[in-house]
């Protein structure tokens, strides 16, 4: 089953922020990829403004979503192409496994796929006893040391070189070296074989063609070509937003995907997949399977204020923009997708409540706006979860996350409205906030529910006067003047 | 009839877009029917096919320029014959990544057979392995895989080159196997001049008359490749040579 671990935020965000080792990857990922990508998206001929039309361009396939997908359907049939459309995370996995076991295969490749992280793929394979190799270094890296992946694209930021000699050495059987061509070179000789071998592979969708009926893969190293080239079997996952209607729509969305996921021009390698080989190819899957998966996708289109991020192409670019995900790193989200689209998407999709502690974190800054390639609005996402948990939603299922809160905001906001019991409230905070005062004057040590005011700074004691007692004042002078 | 839970599930997705029938839907496949976009369109094709010579050296110019970021060698020859030579020299040089034998995966294509360095290369040992069975069977499949997988050198061609980003478009045809551009250690692949298009804009325009014109489409696989396979997973170190091939030739044919 899915891992779900969006509870433990606190701890996992305490432990990024204490982690060195993070702290200096993620400052340098940001400093690479995100001021890249804006400075990208500033050279583009464009201008930024083309981000306004991509966003255009994905709503529109949105909100027509049953159209192209049939036609996305039917004109993969008719190259020999089967479609499987799932609509939970089961159905999915279960059929892949059955068609893996139809195959007899014992070994998978994998290209690196958000949405196989989603519905758990490799821990049912495991299950029944298939391996499943990741191929993505980085990917691999992680699945060698039994971890879960930290970024959408760069997925090992969180390990050093030496961290990963010692894992290469002990499980590659190759003298420990912190060379990273050395360690590539290891890595592709090990998969290499994994390629020739594997009987089925696996990949995600960037974003498919309705139009020509066409599914797309992208890659820097090359593995999605190897995986979706050389075993006999392809089965490709989409969560079924991942299509546009028209081939030169893809003109525009991948000139922004590659400058927002890497800050290049163009990614490595890009490939159209339609079909199985036919006859005179010498190469190329003799089986292609496409799933097309819901889990819960739907819901989110339903309601017209989610709807947008549905144009989500799951590049990463927010994450190298967010000051969160900078400080906290991936693993604290808890779920497949981490930083802002996390922060959004996942509490969409495993319950607003569960995973709420996701949106709460984020600092509503608008980076991760400015940073989309496709303009998405996830600060106002943000703040419309926050409202559902201050509030409750029946359509969302969601319990008001806390009464005292409502209360207490409830008569602050009797308070406000007149002007008389605001400035008794002043003056009794002005004198009441005196009895805390600590060490140099400062406020450094507050009790109960307050204390999070002062766990990691002091704070200043209030004027003795304020400022409208203060302006008053002057003004008074000024006549007596 | 089991429609694999098609039907199940777009109606689902009906629901959820309010969708009752009665709404007229836009037509999504031809939004360019402002006859500005038309216009645009007609202008670009008309460009590629009536670009000078001149202004074809200067998008050459530009790729070898973008060529260099992305550690991608593009070398323009005057003649087939020259980028032959060139071609040998490079698998007289080069080193096989696994083994010691040397052996060369070719596509069977009019460009590359008439540089015909068949003679030349077996002259040296060299082995070639050819991807022309007309129709390849799933023996002949395993056979290419495993004799590609020991090439040190797959040449191919293209069917585009885009100049501003040096990003080479192959579609998949009986005879340009997939293999070939993406098992060797080095990939070379040879172009005309005229293969040498500005910038996505126009490959999107063309592909764009090639779907009116009720032409070949995408075929079930179309790849465009930028640059040699590469890596920064490890302390965004960049390392050439992840998966596919470690090193890429273009060789441009200019003509006198």
């Amino acid at each position: 089953m899915t891992r779900i671990a969006t509870e433990n935020y606190r701890e996992e965000a305490i432990k990024g922020i204490n982690d060195p080792v993070l702290q200096k990857a993620l400052a340098n990922l940001q400093m690479r990829l995100g001021r890249g990508a804006e400075e990208a998206y500033r050279n583009l001929p464009e201008g930024p403004g083309l981000r306004r039309k991509a966003h255009e361009i994905r709503m529109n396939a949105i909100e027509n979503l049953d159209v192209l997908l049939e036609l996305l359907a039917d004109k993969i049939r008719s190259r020999g192409g089967h479609v499987f459309f799932a609509e939970d995370a089961d159905a999915a996995v279960t059929y892949c496994l059955e068609t893996a076991q139809k195959h007899n295969v014992r070994l998978a490749v994998k290209g690196k796929s958000m949405i196989t992280e989603e519905i758990g793929l490799n821990d049912a394979f495991a299950a029944a006893d298939i391996e499943v190799a990741e191929t993505d270094l980085g990917e691999y890296i992680i699945q060698l040391a039994g971890e879960h992946p930290s970024h959408i694209i760069a997925p090992a930021i969180h390990k050093t070189r030496s961290e990963i000699g010692l894992l290469f050495s002990e499980k590659l059987n190759i003298p420990y070296t912190t060379d990273p061509e050395t360690l590539t070179r290891a890595a592709r000789k090990a998969l290499r074989e994994k390629f020739l071998s594997a009987g089925m592979g696996i990949s995600g969708c960037n974003i498919a063609c309705a139009e020509t009926g066409h599914i797309t893969v992208v890659s820097n190293e090359g593995n999605i070509r190897m995986s979706t080239t050389l075993p006999k079997v392809h089965v490709a996952f989409m969560g079924m937003e991942r299509i546009t209607a028209r081939l030169s729509d893809h003109d525009i969305l991948f000139r922004l995907l590659s400058r927002g996921a890497a800050a290049q021009k163009m990614a490595g390698y890009v490939s159209y997949i339609g079909g199985p080989r036919i006859s005179g190819q010498a190469d190329g899957p003799d089986e292609f399977h496409l799933v097309i998966i819901d889990n819960g996708r739907t819901k989110i289109l339903a309601d017209n204020e989610f709807r947008e991020m549905l144009c989500c192409i799951r590049c990463g670019a927010c994450l190298n923009m967010c000051p969160v995900y900078g400080e906290i790193g991936g693993h604290a989200y808890g779920y497949a997708y981490t930083g802002p689209v996390g922060a959004v998407v996942t509490p969409l999709l495993v319950g607003i409540n569960r995973a709420k502690d996701l949106c709460l974190g984020e600092t509503l800054c608008g980076a991760c706006k400015d940073a989309c390639p496709v303009d998405i609005d996830l600060p106002r996402m943000l703040l419309l979860l926050r409202a559902k948990l201050a509030d409750g939603d029946e359509k969302w299922n969601v319990k008001r996350e806390n009464t005292g809160e409502k209360i207490l905001y409830g008569i602050w906001s009797e308070i406000v409205r007149r002007r008389w019991a605001y400035d008794a409230m002043l003056n009794l905070s002005r004198e009441g906030l005196r009895l805390f005062t600590g060490k140099e004057g400062m406020i450094s040590s507050f009790p109960f529910f307050l204390k999070g005011w002062t766990d990691s700074r002091d704070m200043k004691l209030p004027a003795r006067e304020s400022f409208m007692l203060q302006w008053k004042k002057s003004e008074k002078q000024k006549r007596v003047k | 009839m089991n429609d694999n839970g098609q039907v199940k599930f777009i109606n689902k997705i009906r629901k959820a877009l309010c969708f009752d029938g009665k709404k007229p839907r836009p037509d999504l496949f031809c939004p360019k029917s402002d006859e500005e976009s038309i216009e645009e369109s007609v202008l670009i094709l008309d460009r590629i096919s009536n670009r000078p010579h001149s202004s074809r050296i200067q998008l050459l110019e530009k790729m070898i320029d973008a060529a260099k970021l992305i550690n991608l060698n593009v070398i323009p020859v005057k003649t087939l014959p020259e980028a032959a030579q060139e071609i040998v020299k490079l698998a007289f040089e080069k080193q096989p990544e696994w083994g010691d034998e040397k052996s060369v995966a070719l596509w069977k294509h009019p460009l590359i057979e008439e540089m015909n360095i068949g003679d030349i290369l077996r002259k040296r040992n060299i082995k070639m392995i050819f991807s022309n069975q007309p129709d390849a069977g799933k023996t002949e499949r395993d056979r290419l895989i495993k004799e590609s997988a020991g090439s040190f050198i797959g040449i191919t061609s293209a069917d585009y080159c885009i100049a501003e980003t040096g990003t080479l478009v192959m579609k998949t045809r009986p005879g340009h196997a997939r293999v070939v551009s993406l098992l060797p250690s080095i990939h070379v692949a040879v172009i005309k001049l005229e293969q040498v298009i500005a910038d996505f804009k126009e490959l999107y325009a063309l592909f764009e008359e090639d779907l009116k014109e009720n032409g070949e489409g995408l075929t079930n696989c179309m790849t465009f490749i930028t640059g040699p396979s590469k890596t920064a997973d490890i302390e965004a170190t960049m390392v050439h040579g992840a998966h596919g091939p470690r090193e890429l030739y273009i060789y441009v044919v200019t003509g006198t």
